[in-house]
């Protein structure tokens, strides 16, 4: 047979170098140090942080869909409420202690507010050392032109309507005025007048969307990120966005500590459309630090298992509750004895295992989630099924048996679909018929937001945007407005219309009892929903972090308490 | 041939035409019955009726359904694939940096590929029955068995995690704390070209072994069959090699055919690599279209369909005119 012809040496020689070349390169490559994208970097600071001296980075993951928005008064997801807890310092914040003791609020930008005797109006004095990233100092007019933006229908995403109770205030939101004649400002003070007493108005002067913004900035929504990189005003500023890829935070060096000792990290690099299974290999392997999503299942056990790890797990409160919403103007849960009925028959511990165990939440049935203010434990229905009771009820109720009804739930997260089948089995021992529907979050969470969907009944968790009772039963089913989009079980019960309003004009103690009597009332009368349990936050991280504090406030980590070890 | 190729060419617009309607229509109509509201996503969980509506009337969606493809058709024509609702900056500023990252996972696997099948295939074309064929066969349906979804996060998790726990493949082998391959991540080219090479090895390889296995049986049965003819027979009796045979006889017959299906598997992974990116976090085409999708982003839900249909379209048609150019078959065909 004869050989090929040319020059073999000559090739084989090349061939050779190209592969030694290659190897070399493979071998740089793996020994190189960190990079953008992957693994963490940074000198390590043993023991406690020093005021004012931030060292090291800190590498995060982020899922896909974790940032709704990087306007300043905008944002309302969870994770940009952690990164807004770090980049902006608001007229009141919360102490950066873990569980109960952060949903404390302290000193932010200004002190204390001086509140009147009748709680019709705030003053705020803003304290020294109170500036923005770009060295200027905040102003009342900078206080009151956030406010006008953020309540402004052109950028308000909702939370604008927490200060309907300031003078002017509906109108403006509604577009029909450019005023704002409740908020009052000089140089060093603000002053917000009220129509009626507000027990929860100090939290709302804590919310990220009141992130403080230079006056006179545009009326429309930024979301490059240029309003935190030049104009932050906490621990950190952004540095770098570049949306669905990265984010960079680093610490302001114009951040003045005497306005609260935060921030110990010299930069934060944040990787988004990691998937959380990833994320936790990851950071086990030691290519990542920290990530922001809720963990899968087995993950949660796999860790929890590891002795090894323990020192790398943490747990926390969350201010969550989910609950099946219940229809209340569509059949049959437009009737009263057919909602307590579900109430009995839903099997909530077999439920909440399918999220995850008693790890990470804890079975509930009654409205309030533990540290909000309006917070007392009790139960109002078992946490496994009486089916006695309930089928009792359904007799009582008159509705004729078997009933064929739909439950939606997002399929795009884990644990949603099974807690649907379980609610389903759990349903047909009562002779209603569920049919589960799921679809991707964003699909679901705008259909059954729309009162003419007409969803009779769904899954949904609901975080509360600050720790007291109203942001839940006033925020989420006001019977003063039953097709307000976040009333998804359209409560419109006029008969409570009284008890809401006394609750949310009540102060201290006194609020705390009104709404503690509510959540009874609601649940032992009329049933609106069935609450199933109240999440824990199960967070895993890398031996390199210090400091761990989960924020329950802002349902997210405070990164204005880590350090690197 | 000239006329062939115009023809393709006019064909190929025409079919793009029908992809972006289709793709409106999709997404502004029909999505429009089934409750997703991108306007009650921008305004936010709480916002009330009149604030989406205004959120709504901003992003021209009250507008009637025929006018707003109009806008949407002029400004494509314009080479403008419109403005994003979420991250508020044009389209194109998210999709061509998501093309980049995609092709370059894409073209990288192509190379390991074909790297794989071609010697495997031929080998096996060449000795049927052989060791080295059954093995390559054996390795082939097991590549066409193992879906990609599963079998990226178990190359993540063995190549990527294990060794730096002291395993490879399971077994204690190396040091604790070995970075063999990142588990995740990307790099641009532009900011550090090792790193980007070093980050694309694993999501490669595990995008190529599927297209790896159908290629090693394709290359295969294609070198047996181009074995078998006469004109192979006749070049071995006047004594070439079987190198010369291989490269110089069966390769250009073989070579239209795998051009033809590697044209029409590049357009289809470029469009399919959506678990892959997932997994290894590349922000490619597939995740932007995820992406865009949690998020009701319209503009770049239909921007991702569309330069998934022109890419598919155009490499089908480039494709077909190689074919021309290389075949000289087809390239001699009279024109009608």
């Amino acid at each position: 047979m004869a050989h090929s012809t040319g020059h073999p040496r000559r090739v084989r020689a090349a061939v050779g170098a190209v592969a030694l070349a290659a190897v070399a390169a493979l071998l740089a490559a793996c020994s190189s140090g960190s990079t953008a994208s992957s693994a963490p970097s940074g000198s390590t600071t043993a023991g406690a942080p020093k005021a004012g001296v931030a060292s090291g980075t800190l590498t995060g993951a982020m899922s896909s869909g974790a940032i709704d928005t990087m306007d300043p008064n905008r944002w309302y997801f969870a994770v940009t409420w952690g990164l807004a807890n770090a980049m902006c310092t608001t007229l009141v914040r919360y102490a950066d202690r873990p569980d109960a003791a952060g949903t404390q609020l302290t000193a932010g930008t200004a002190s204390m507010p001086v509140i009147s005797s009748n709680g019709l109006t705030y003053t705020y004095t803003l304290r020294p050392g109170a500036k923005f990233s770009d060295g200027k100092a905040i102003t009342g007019q900078d206080i009151k032109y956030t406010f006008m933006r953020l309540m402004n229908p052109a950028i308000d995403t909702g939370t604008g309507y927490y200060f309907t109770n300031v003078i002017g205030a509906p109108a403006y939101l509604a577009g029909k005025s450019k005023t704002l004649p409740g908020i009052v400002a000089t140089t060093n003070t603000v002053t917000f007048h009220l129509t009626a007493p507000d027990g929860a108005f100090l939290y709302k002067t804590a919310l990220p969307t009141t992130c403080p913004v230079p006056n006179g900035t545009t009326m429309k929504p930024q979301e490059s990120g240029t309003l935190e990189t030049n104009y932050a005003s906490g621990p950190y500023r952004l540095q770098s966005y570049e949306p669905s890829r990265q984010i960079v935070m680093v610490f302001n060096k114009n951040y003045d500590q005497a306005l609260g000792v935060r921030g110990h990290v010299a930069k934060y690099v944040f990787n988004i459309g990691v998937q959380a299974s990833q994320a936790a290999l990851e950071i086990q392997a030691g290519q990542l630090d920290f990530q922001t999503s809720n963990l899968a299942t087995a993950d949660i056990i796999r860790l929890s298992h590891n002795a090894s790890l323990a020192s790398q797990v943490h747990q926390s409160p969350r201010p969550e509750t989910t609950y099946l919403f219940l229809n209340n103007e569509v059949a049959p849960f437009n009737n009263i004895d057919v909602r307590k009925a579900v109430n009995y028959a839903i099997n909530r511990t077999a439920i909440e295992e399918q999220w995850g165990g008693p790890l990470v939440g804890s079975v509930s049935s009654q409205i309030m989630v533990p540290g909000a203010l309006g917070y007392a434990r009790y139960s109002a229905y078992p946490v496994t099924p009486d089916l006695t009771m309930a089928k009792k009820l359904m007799q009582e109720s008159g509705v004729k048996l078997p009933i064929s009804t739909s439950l939606r739930t997002q399929n795009d997260a884990p644990g949603f679909m099974n807690m649907g089948q379980v609610i389903k089995a759990n349903l047909a021992t009562i002779g209603i018929n569920v049919t589960v529907v799921g679809t991707p979050n964003s699909v679901n969470s705008s259909y059954i937001s729309n009162p003419a969907s007409h969803t009779p009944m769904g899954i949904e968790p609901w975080s509360l945007d600050f720790p007291d009772a109203e942001a839940l039963i006033n925020t989420g089913m006001d019977p003063a407005t039953p097709n307000a989009p976040p009333n998804l079980t359209r409560f419109g019960d006029k008969a409570f219309i009284p008890q809401f309003d006394a609750a949310a004009a009540a102060l201290g103690t006194h609020r705390a009892q009104l709404y503690q009597q509510l959540d009874k009332n609601l649940m032992y009368q009329v049933a609106p929903y069935a609450p199933i349990f109240n999440a824990r936050w199960f967070d895993f991280v890398s031996t390199r972090v210090g400091g761990y504090v989960y924020s329950v406030a802002m349902d997210a980590i405070n990164y204005n308490t880590l350090y690197v070890k | 041939m000239t006329r062939l190729a115009g023809t393709r060419v006019l064909g190929a617009l025409v079919q793009i035409l029908v992809v972006t309607l289709l793709a409106f229509l999709l997404f502004y109509v029909i999505a429009r019955f089934t409750g997703a509201s991108p306007a009650q996503r921008i305004a936010g969980k709480t916002a009330t009726p009149e604030q989406i509506a205004l959120v709504a009337k901003n992003l021209g969606l009250d507008q009637p359904y025929w006018k707003q493809y109009l806008i949407f058709l002029g400004n494509l024509l314009h080479g403008n694939l419109g403005f994003s609702y979420v991250q508020q900056r044009p389209v194109s500023q998210i999709v061509w940096p998501a093309m980049r990252a995609t092709a370059s996972l894409v073209l990288g696997a192509a190379l390991i590929w074909l790297a794989i099948a071609i010697p495997v295939g031929a080998y096996g074309g060449l000795r049927p029955r052989s060791f080295g064929d059954v093995a390559g066969r054996t390795l082939a349906i097991l590549g066409m068995s193992i879906p990609v979804f599963w079998l990226a996060p178990v190359i993540a998790y063995l190549l990527g995690y294990q060794p730096t726990q002291g395993k490879l493949f399971g077994l204690p082998i190396l040091p604790v704390g070995t970075k063999l391959f990142p588990i995740g991540g990307y790099v641009d080219f532009g900011t550090d070209p090792v790193q980007w090479a070093y980050h694309l090895i694993l999501p490669c390889i595990t995008l190529a072994i599927g297209f790896a296995a159908v290629y090693i049986r394709f290359i295969r049965t294609l070198t047996a069959e181009q074995l078998g003819e006469d004109y192979t027979r006749t070049a071995k009796a006047k004594g070439a090699s079987t190198q010369r045979v291989l490269v110089r006889h069966v390769g250009r017959n073989v070579t239209p055919s795998v051009t033809v299906l590697l044209g029409a598997d590049i357009a289809t992974a470029l469009t399919g690599v959506f678990f892959v990116e997932t997994v290894f976090a590349i922000p490619g085409i597939g995740y932007t279209g995820l992406s865009a999708i949690e998020n009701l982003d319209y503009p770049v839900i239909t921007a991702v369909i569309i330069v998934a249909a022109v890419i598919a379209v155009v490499a089908n048609t480039v494709v077909d005119i190689a074919h021309m150019g290389l075949d000289p078959r087809i390239r001699h065909v009279p024109d009608a």
